[in-house]
């Protein structure tokens, strides 16, 4: 099974990039450099003009041609040779002050080109996917979480409850989700600040995902209520809450962890179209749907490419949830086997030493 | 199955109805109206605003105005926009026309390529999974981008024929109507394929070991006839529950693909009606997709029952 070596190989690349965006992006997100334009993605030489070969590389900067926007000359680009691990800080913004893997002296590299601002790509995809991801990830937690909580009801309660319950979430999911996903947007305030921005856009987009998870959470409490354990319990006098505790959440945390992955790349698919249609994340902050926002002035996605890589990071990011949420939904419940052991531990295997119901 | 249905139709008025209670409710709660984006208009005053926003909507309070909307839908005219002064009902029907071209054209490919890829087993079906994964870990937005990016660079984007109410009323449109669909149908159904392989594939194989189809394999019955007598008969029933959440998606998965193609459908419209405010235009464009969506679970159980006696055992 070397797949979902290959996916979790993948998500904790992702993961290390995100956690320290600082130091792997090269200059903050926001940053801008007025005299590079929409410049192409810079290579890296490991020879000098003269052919000489070394060890360190350069970096090739093409000069702008004085007089036109956007215009780079194709010969003689300039060697500067790259630092690795500096202490950079653009001027006159001292929290930008940081250490970056690497940098050239009295400027910014640009491995991925840049916008139309002069902004570095890619140190915005960097400091965008993180934003996307904490967004889509804490859209996902709240809404397998506030389905776990309606399924368990659902499940649990009385029968009224239950189908005044699954008439909510029917209603919800005869929505069609992206123009409740619009209209919850549309009802919050236009201009707000850029975090409350970021709030409102995880807060609407869990608003929204919850139905589905949750009427499949329902169906598994039902199931798992009629079995005989949860029988046995009662019939020995365990509480509601114990039996919640204990016999009902073990039996649906497989179930909500696969809806939870099943919900994180929906997400992001949908901060993308959010941010797209100028509804979810705003300047300063940047998240991918913002960057492929360039993708509404069509001339430029065929002039300037190198703008859509969010595209090309995404794919790989979705490939390994995918693997990785397959894998989850058939491994045998309660183990993930894409981890060790000790890092995933429900309360299961204590239970069974300790519950007043042993066998 | 009289009893089942009814009761199934009973929930999906009560569902309709919690439906458009939500739409009317999101988008009176919204803050301001279709003349706060008039306001920066120097040719129109706050007074001229304010007559203009009264003769529009003479209701008082919104009980009053969601007892007018029903009104207007009991009648058909589904209210009157206030963007494009038309009733909604002439707005929407050209342009629900065109998103069903787009979205049909879109899944019946995907249903087409589907069921083909997923009878395929032995040597190549490893490849077609390979090519399912794919497919499945490209976000429907992010294919919708790729396909643009295609279309700029390789297609050449035609510009839509005027009047698409009618596309095939000569060769020379029905051309350029074909070359318009389909990228953007080829996006959609690249997105909705590796659902269906999933599902096809799994309940292929599922089919595979039941003892109907294995003991038409022992038989020794021709290959076709237990693909198309045992097999798929056996295979059906999930496919049968994704046809009908197919059709109920006709007027709302193609949205985004819509907006970026500039197809002529529901989707751009409700977008510009959405931060227009023209509240009316929403909730109609979300009724109707709310509608067929219900009305797809209903066909989906109806075709189940048709299909699985089992089924109607146990519903008499």
């Amino acid at each position: 099974m070397t797949m979902p070596r290959v996916a979790t190989f993948i998500l904790v690349l992702y993961a290390a990039l995100f956690l320290f965006a600082d130091f792997f992006a090269v200059t903050p997100s926001d940053a801008m450099d007025p005299a590079l334009p929409y410049l192409p993605p810079e290579t890296l030489r490991f020879t000098s003009l003269t052919g000489q070969f070394h060890l360190r590389p350069s970096l090739a900067r093409r000069q702008p041609i004085t007089g036109l926007f956007a215009a780079y000359s194709s010969q003689q680009p300039a060697l500067i040779p790259l630092q690795f691990f500096v202490i950079t800080e653009s001027p006159g913004d001292p929290a930008s002050r940081h250490l970056r893997f690497c940098s050239i002296p009295g400027g910014v590299p640009h491995f991925l080109g840049t916008d139309e601002f002069g902004r570095d790509v890619w140190s915005r995809l960097v400091y965008g996917g993180r934003l996307t991801l904490l967004i889509s990830l804490s859209a996902a937690f709240a809404a397998t979480l506030v389905a776990l909580a309606v399924g368990f009801l659902a499940g649990y309660a009385g029968p009224l409850a239950d189908s005044a319950l699954m008439r909510l979430v029917e209603a919800c999911i005869a929505v069609p989700w992206f123009y409740l996903l619009l209209a919850i947007r549309a009802l919050l305030p236009l201009r707000t600040s850029p975090l409350l921005a970021a709030a409102v856009c995880a807060f609407v987009m869990a608003a929204v995902g919850w139905a589905r998870p949750a009427r499949i959470l329902r169906g598994a409490a039902h199931s798992a209520r009629q079995s005989s354990y949860v029988s046995l319990a009662r019939a020995t006098g365990a509480s509601p809450w114990h039996i919640a505790r204990w016999h009902l959440l073990p039996a649906l945390a497989p179930l909500a962890l696969t809806q939870f992955s099943i919900l994180v790349p929906q997400f992001v698919a949908a901060e993308v179209a959010l941010s797209f249609f100028g509804l979810g994340i705003s300047d300063p902050l940047v998240s991918w749907g913002v960057m492929l926002a360039a993708a509404q002035h069509l001339s430029a996605i065929v002039q300037y490419p190198w703008l859509m890589s969010p595209i090309w990071t995404m794919i790989p990011l979705f490939f390994a949830i995918h693997i990785l949420a397959d894998r989850s939904a058939s491994a045998s419940p309660l183990t993930l086997s894409f981890l060790p052991r000790h890092w995933y531990k429900l309360p299961r295997q204590k239970v069974q030493g300790e519950s007043p119901v042993r066998l | 199955m009289i009893r089942t249905l009814a009761t199934r139709i009973a929930h999906a008025l009560i569902t309709l109805f919690a439906v458009s209670l939500l739409c009317f409710a999101l988008l009176q709660a919204a803050p301001g109206d279709y003349f706060t984006t008039l306001t920066l208009e120097p040719g129109l005053s706050t007074r001229t605003l304010d007559s203009l926003r009264r003769e529009a909507d003479p209701h008082a309070t919104l009980v009053q105005r969601y007892l007018s909307w029903c009104g207007s839908m009991l009648r058909g005219d589904m209210g009157h926009s206030l963007a494009y002064h038309m009733p909604v009902r002439d707005l929407l029907a050209p342009r629900i026309l065109n998103t069903l071209l787009l979205s049909a054209a879109g899944l019946a490919g995907a249903w087409i390529v589907g069921l083909l890829l997923a009878a395929i087993h032995g040597r190549f079906a490893t490849l077609v999974h390979a090519f399912a994964a794919l497919l499945w870990s490209i976000p429907d937005p992010v294919l919708a981008f790729l396909f643009l990016l295609a279309a700029l660079r390789f297609h050449a984007m035609a510009p839509l024929p005027l009047d698409t109410s009618n596309p095939f009323v000569s060769l020379a449109t029905a051309g350029r109507f074909l070359h318009a669909i389909s990228l953007p149908a080829l996006a959609m159904s690249l997105g909705y394929l590796p659902l269906i392989l999933r599902h096809a594939q799994s309940g292929v194989a599922a089919a595979r070991s039941a003892p109907a189809v294995e003991g038409a394999e022992v038989r020794g019955l021709p290959r076709r006839t237990v693909w198309l007598r045992y097999l798929l008969p056996e295979a059906a029933n999930p496919l049968i529950s994704l046809f009908g959440l197919g059709i109920g998606s006709l007027l709302s998965a193609s949205l985004f693909v819509e907006v970026l193609f500039g197809w002529p459908g529901l989707g751009p419209l409700l977008l510009s009606a959405i931060f227009q405010r023209d509240t009316l235009v929403v909730v109609a464009g979300v009724f109707a997709s709310a509608l067929l969506l219900i009305a797809g679970n209903l066909i989906a159980d109806l075709l189940l029952w048709l299909h699985d006696p089992r089924l109607r055992e146990a519903s008499s």
